[in-house]
C-alpha cells in the first residue's frame, strides 16, 4: 500500500487523466484510504460548487452587463458623431465663405451698362466675328 | 438522427452561452478591475442554512485564492474547471503547450487546495 496521495497525484485525479504508470496502484489507494477518498470528494464538490457559482454569477453578469452597455455604446456614439459633424459642417462653411473668392463683376454698379453696349456691338455686327477677316480681305480686293 | 440533431443543438447553444461568458471574462479582465467575491449564490436545494454558509465560504475562498493567482495559473484553472476545457482545448486558446497548460493547473490545484484547506 502507498502513501496518502501526492499533491500532483491528487491532481491528475482531479484533471481525470490519472497518469497511466500509477493509475492502478493509486487508484487501489483511493479505493482503500478513507482519507484520501474523502479529500477528493470534498475537493471535487468545492470545485464543482464554484464552477456551478461562478458560472451563474457570469451568466448574471453577462445579461445585466451586456445589455444596457450595448445599447447606451452605439446612443452616446451617433449622438457625439452627429455634433462633430455639425461643427465640423459650419466650420468648413464660415471658412470657406471668406477663403473663396466673388466674381469681380458680381454687383458692381454699371454691369448692366457693359453686358448691353456688349451686346449692341455684337448686334450691330454685319458678319459674326469669325468671318471678319475674310471681310477684311474682300474689302482689300 | 434526432440524437445526433439534438447533440449538434446542445453543442451550439453551449458555445453561445460559453462565448458570452467569455466576453464578460474578457471585458472583467480589460478592464483589469478586481471583481471582489460576488454574491454567490451555490445551489441552496436540499441544504441546511449552515451548510449553505459552508459552501458560500468554500466558494468565495476559491474565488480569493483564484484571484491571487498568477495570471497564467488563474488562466487555466477557470478555463479548465469553470469552463471544463480539457487541457488540448486549453492550450489551443491560450497558446500553450499542453505540458505547460498541466504545470500550470498543477501549481493551481496545489495553491486552491491549500487555502481551502486552511479556510476550511
Amino acid at each position: 500500500m502507498i502513501a496518502h496521495l501526492s499533491s500532483e497525484q491528487l491532481s491528475e485525479f482531479m484533471l481525470g487523466r490519472p497518469s497511466p504508470l500509477v493509475d492502478q496502484q493509486v487508484a487501489r489507494h483511493v479505493q482503500n484510504c478513507p482519507a484520501c477518498r474523502a479529500e477528493l470528494a470534498n475537493f471535487r464538490e468545492a470545485l464543482g460548487e464554484f464552477r456551478g457559482a461562478v458560472r451563474a454569477w457570469g451568466e448574471d453578469q453577462a445579461n445585466t452587463l451586456a445589455i444596457p452597455a450595448a445599447a447606451r455604446e452605439p446612443r452616446a456614439w451617433r449622438a457625439s458623431h452627429q455634433l462633430a459633424w455639425a461643427v465640423l459642417i459650419a466650420a468648413v462653411c464660415i471658412i470657406a465663405s471668406f477663403v473663396i473668392p466673388r466674381h469681380p463683376g458680381d454687383g458692381a454698379p454699371g454691369s448692366d451698362a457693359v453686358l448691353l453696349n456688349q451686346v449692341d456691338t455684337q448686334v450691330s455686327r454685319t458678319v459674326p466675328s469669325s468671318m471678319e477677316p475674310l471681310m477684311k480681305l474682300v474689302a482689300q480686293e | 438522427m434526432h440524437t445526433w440533431l439534438m447533440q449538434i443543438a446542445v453543442n451550439l447553444i453551449r458555445d453561445h452561452i460559453r462565448n458570452r461568458r467569455f466576453q464578460f471574462w474578457r471585458r472583467a479582465s480589460l478592464t483589469a478591475k478586481s471583481i471582489d467575491a460576488p454574491g454567490f449564490a451555490p445551489a441552496a436545494a436540499g441544504k441546511s442554512p449552515e451548510a449553505l454558509a459552508l459552501l458560500k465560504e468554500r466558494v468565495a475562498s476559491i474565488w480569493t485564492t483564484a484571484e491571487r493567482l498568477p495570471e497564467k495559473q488563474r488562466t487555466v484553472f477557470l478555463l479548465r474547471f469553470v469552463e471544463d476545457m480539457d487541457l488540448l482545448e486549453i492550450a489551443a486558446a491560450t497558446g500553450m503547450k499542453e505540458g505547460t497548460v498541466k504545470s500550470h493547473l498543477f501549481r493551481a490545484l496545489r495553491t486552491v487546495r491549500e487555502c481551502l484547506g486552511e479556510s476550511i
